[in-house]
């Protein structure tokens, strides 16, 4: 399943908060059509991982690549243009906006035809979604609005796509079905990076996973090898 | 506790509106006067609404804005048309031609002016995170400084607009319409409706509400929030300097504390329509109209402002949302 | 010379008379971050009260018109003012009893409504004094307030007045730093500083809201009766709210907010300016432009400087 050359690299990213530094060289790369999962234990850094890659804080030291162009300093507009979607864990979504305006807005920046085209294409992939179109985001159930903040991020045809807690808070039918749509995307070729609380299930859809502690990469494996270790299954898997 | 609560509101409710509807029965030339009136309101207070819905904050300087406008439309007419004393007027209206061509010069001065404005003091203010009063705060400094400004160099006299008196419209139940009221009010519903539809129908208008909702969401999806928020200010300015144009003809005067006395109704207007929504500031408007004519049925009409200050106390502690419904405040 | 001395004690008169009154402020916005733009109401209230409290009865061949003068000038103890005390604090108690229903209805409301609230506040009161004649005189104002301490024969009156408006600001910042760094007031800071966390803690805000409010406004209060007896005639124009709410908002501003000795070098220095750069030549002397300078002061020190010169600790 690996081709021989990544499709993103993370090259010893230090990065924080302010004065607050919270990961340390950490390296990661990832490539084409697959997914991998962050899990850990809260606050180890998972999700300021993904900021820093999705150019939403800027990395103290360290550099990103993605098709072997530097990308370290981009902001996550910039790095749409080059490829790469991120969806924030909450407040992902526009409440005052219809469905569609929402993808409207996600395809802002595309040429009517381009807009058009997209929106088919994410409609295809989420058929849910057609018959909401005029409905207030803000009525939307919890699942649907992820739904609809993923589709969002895909307007912009991204190869890679960034997932910071998509299941949070959701109930485990739905869990379920955002995590469908996740191999969804991986079945039309677009490389996942995700976060996630509900690891074991995370894990179980996922080619790679990666375990961080304390802001440190400590363990990186096939998903299948870490669901099967008993210790990382102790201490992150519930057992 | 919570449903005595909603049922006391909306007894309290039920009785304002029965206690409105009685005085215009009795009354009902007090009811055109306020809703002719009210529609003023409206004007002033869509733009108001635009700018404290979208960029979160009660802009105590909308009303000079509106004063500012008059001031310097009165300016260019005298400067471009110095004749226009004896020219003209429009139809059945006391204004002239010359005015509608130099408004919306002026209120495209006003427009870029308050663009300036933001880039020099709104935008820092943004950036230091300031909270929402802070922000009221300085833009009440600003309200000060414009007055001020105005005062300085057309003096603290009272002006107008060169104008021809022109007879009221009589009609039954004793009511009078002044021409200008009417054409004002038909204008302030028409940028009603034009702003609603800019707001939900435009690309513009959904990427000004993306903004709103989440300025940070909006960024990642490629609009240029900074530029979304001048279009925000262009349109307010632009907004309030009609109004406060259309009031001077409106009352054949222009003072420079014309914008600020009207600040406390025009609030209680976007308040009651819900903050933000163009329609909601419309109906706020006429209502507060309303209210403030019907009650100089009955009191001593100086006491305008003091009605005006319990309308917008109520809605405050009964409606915040305002009476459509509104998803409410998030800031 | 004389002349000089004269118009300079006239200026510290009214410097430490408006610094009581941002004093008051600086307890509402500085320490709890109560937003209220009506200073004038309780400015108001304490000047009317003082001036009906102490003027004697109506003369109707003067045409005065208002009900009721309640001649308290003619309490002394001994030969000795004490009338002048108490109608201090009878307008801090007046302005106290206005401030607790008033809080009590709108203190649950956001800042900036609060803020919308006082300000009408303050113009339906003015509107008030100007038709109720009965209550002071309407528009034709109460003037010939009698003076405290006249009897004192030191030539120049104006040394006594100052005296008495000196003693009553070292009084009122004596109990406003006292009850700053009491732990009530530690409290309000905390308010101000981060509400939610208060709430979390389990202090009763809205009360502590309400006693800040009521505390502020009898200070505000005490600053109007000074007012009233310092310069002898009230009306309704006096409380316009560029001289009554907003050059004490630029004080506090400047002067730095959130302390007590800030939110009085404010008033100072914003009074001084006030009143010297009458003496600017040509139009920079011009009243308006001093509009002008008071909005931009709120507005750049909002900008840049919104601790003040003199910041809190």
């Amino acid at each position: 399943m690996k081709t021989t050359h990544p499709i993103l690299v993370a090259k010893e990213i230090t990065a924080g908060y302010g004065e607050q530094v919270i990961i340390r060289n950490i390296n990661l790369e990832l490539y084409k059509s697959t997914i991998t999962t962050i899990i850990g234990p809260n606050g180890c850094g998972k999700s300021t991982f993904l900021k820093s890659i999705s150019g939403i804080i800027d990395p103290v030291e360290g550099s990103i690549l993605i098709n072997d162009i530097e990308v370290t300093n981009l902001n996550t507009f910039e790095l749409s243009k080059m490829g790469l979607g991120y969806v924030p864990q909450s407040e992902n979504i526009f409440p005052s906006l219809s469905v569609i305006d929402n993808l409207k807005m996600g395809g802002y920046i595309l040429d009517n035809q381009k807009y058009k085209i997209n929106l088919n294409k994410v409609l295809e992939m989420f058929p849910d979604l057609k018959n909401k179109l005029f409905d207030s985001a803000s009525n939307l159930s919890g699942g649907q609005r992820q739904m609809l903040a993923l589709s969002r991020a895909l307007m912009l045809d991204p190869k890679i796509i960034i997932l910071d807690e998509p299941t949070a808070g959701l109930s485990p039918v739905i869990v379920d079905e955002v995590l469908d749509n996740i191999i969804a995307l991986k079945k039309s070729s677009i490389t996942v990076l995700l976060v996630e609380q509900n690891a074991k299930k995370a894990l179980s859809i996922s080619d790679n996973g990666v375990v961080f502690s304390f802001g440190k990469k400590v363990m990186e494996d096939d998903a299948k090898n870490i669901l099967k270790n008993k210790q990382i299954s102790k201490l992150y898997l519930g057992g | 506790m919570k449903k005595f609560d909603l049922l006391l509101d909306n007894k309290i409710l039920s009785l304002i509106i029965i206690v409105i509807c009685l005085a215009s029965f009795l009354k009902p030339w007090l009811l055109i006067n306020g809703i002719l009136i009210g529609s003023l309101y409206s004007l002033g207070s869509i733009g108001l609404s635009l700018i404290y819905g979208n960029l979160k904050f009660a802009n105590m300087a909308h009303g000079d804005f509106m004063t500012l406008s008059s001031y310097i439309a009165l300016t260019l007419m005298m400067f471009l048309f110095p004749n226009s004393e004896n020219s003209t007027s429009v139809g059945p209206f006391t204004f002239k031609y010359e005015l509608l061509m130099v408004m919306p010069l002026a209120a495209i001065i006003i427009g870029l002016m308050a663009v300036i404005l933001d880039k020099l003091i709104f935008k820092k203010l943004r950036k230091l995170n300031a909270t929402s009063a802070a922000i009221a705060l300085c833009s009440l400094g600003l309200a000060v400084s414009i007055r001020g400004f105005i005062q300085f160099i057309w003096g603290t006299d009272s002006a107008s607009f060169p104008r021809e008196s022109k007879l009221f419209w009589d009609l039954p139940f004793r009511i009078k319409i002044p021409p200008d009221m009417f054409f004002c009010s038909v204008v302030a519903v028409i940028i009603a409706i034009i702003f609603y539809l800019v707001l939900f129908k435009t690309t513009l208008g959904k990427a000004i509400r993306a903004t709103s909702d989440n300025p940070d969401l909006a960024r990642i999806t490629g609009i240029n929030t900074d530029r979304i928020i001048l279009y925000i200010w262009f349109i307010g300015g632009i907004l309030a300097a009609t109004a406060g144009i259309l009031i001077s003809v409106q009352q054949a005067l222009i003072t420079p504390v014309m914008g600020w006395k009207i600040l406390i109704p025009l609030f209680a207007a976007v308040i009651v329509g819900g903050i933000g929504n163009p329609i909601g500031a419309l109906i706020g408007g006429i209502l507060i109209g309303i209210t403030g004519e019907l009650a100089t049925g009955w009191i001593n009409p100086s006491y305008k402002p003091a009605v005006y200050f319990f309308v917008l106390l109520i809605v405050l502690l009964l409606r915040p949302n305002g009476i459509l419904g509104n998803k409410g405040r998030q800031f | 010379m004389d002349s000089i001395l004269y118009f300079f004690i006239g200026f510290l008169i009214m410097s430490g008379i408006y610094a009581v009154f941002t004093v008051g402020l600086n307890i509402h916005w500085g320490q709890t971050g109560l937003f209220n733009i009506g200073i004038a109401s309780f400015f108001l209230l304490g000047a009317y009260t003082a001036a009906i409290f102490s003027s004697p009865s109506p003369n109707l061949a003067k045409y005065e018109e208002y009900l009721w003068g309640g001649n308290f000038s003619q309490l002394t103890l001994l030969g000795v003012d004490i009338w002048f005390p108490i109608i201090l604090l009878l307008s801090a108690f007046i302005c106290i009893l206005v401030a607790i229903p008033l809080a009590m209805i709108t203190i649950r409301l956001k800042e900036d409504y609060l803020a919308l609230v006082t300000l009408g506040l303050a113009e339906t009161l003015r509107i008030v004094f100007i038709n109720e004649t009965w209550l002071a005189n309407g528009t034709r104002g109460m003037y010939s307030i009698p003076r405290p301490f006249d009897y004192i024969n030191i030539g120049n009156y104006d040394y006594i007045y100052f005296v008495v408006v000196l003693i009553t600001l070292i009084f009122v910042y004596f109990i406003a730093q006292k009850a700053t760094n009491s732990p009530w007031g530690r409290v309000l800071r905390g308010i101000k500083d981060n509400e939610n966390t208060m709430i979390a803690s389990g202090k009763n805000v809205l009360k502590f809201k309400v006693e800040a409010f009521a505390f502020g406004a009898g200070i505000m209060g005490i600053g109007g009766a000074l007012f009233t007896h310092g310069k002898r005639f009230i009306d309704p124009i006096t409380f316009e709210p560029m001289l009554a709410t907003f050059i004490i908002w630029s004080m506090l501003m400047v002067g730095g907010s959130g302390n007590n000795k800030g939110a009085i070098f404010g008033s100072f220095l914003m009074w001084g300016i006030w009143t010297f750069t009458q003496f600017l030549p040509g139009f920079l002397s011009d009243a308006n432009l001093r509009f002008v300078f008071v909005g931009l002061i709120i507005v750049l020190f909002q900008l840049y400087k919104p601790q003040g010169i003199i910041p809190a600790k």
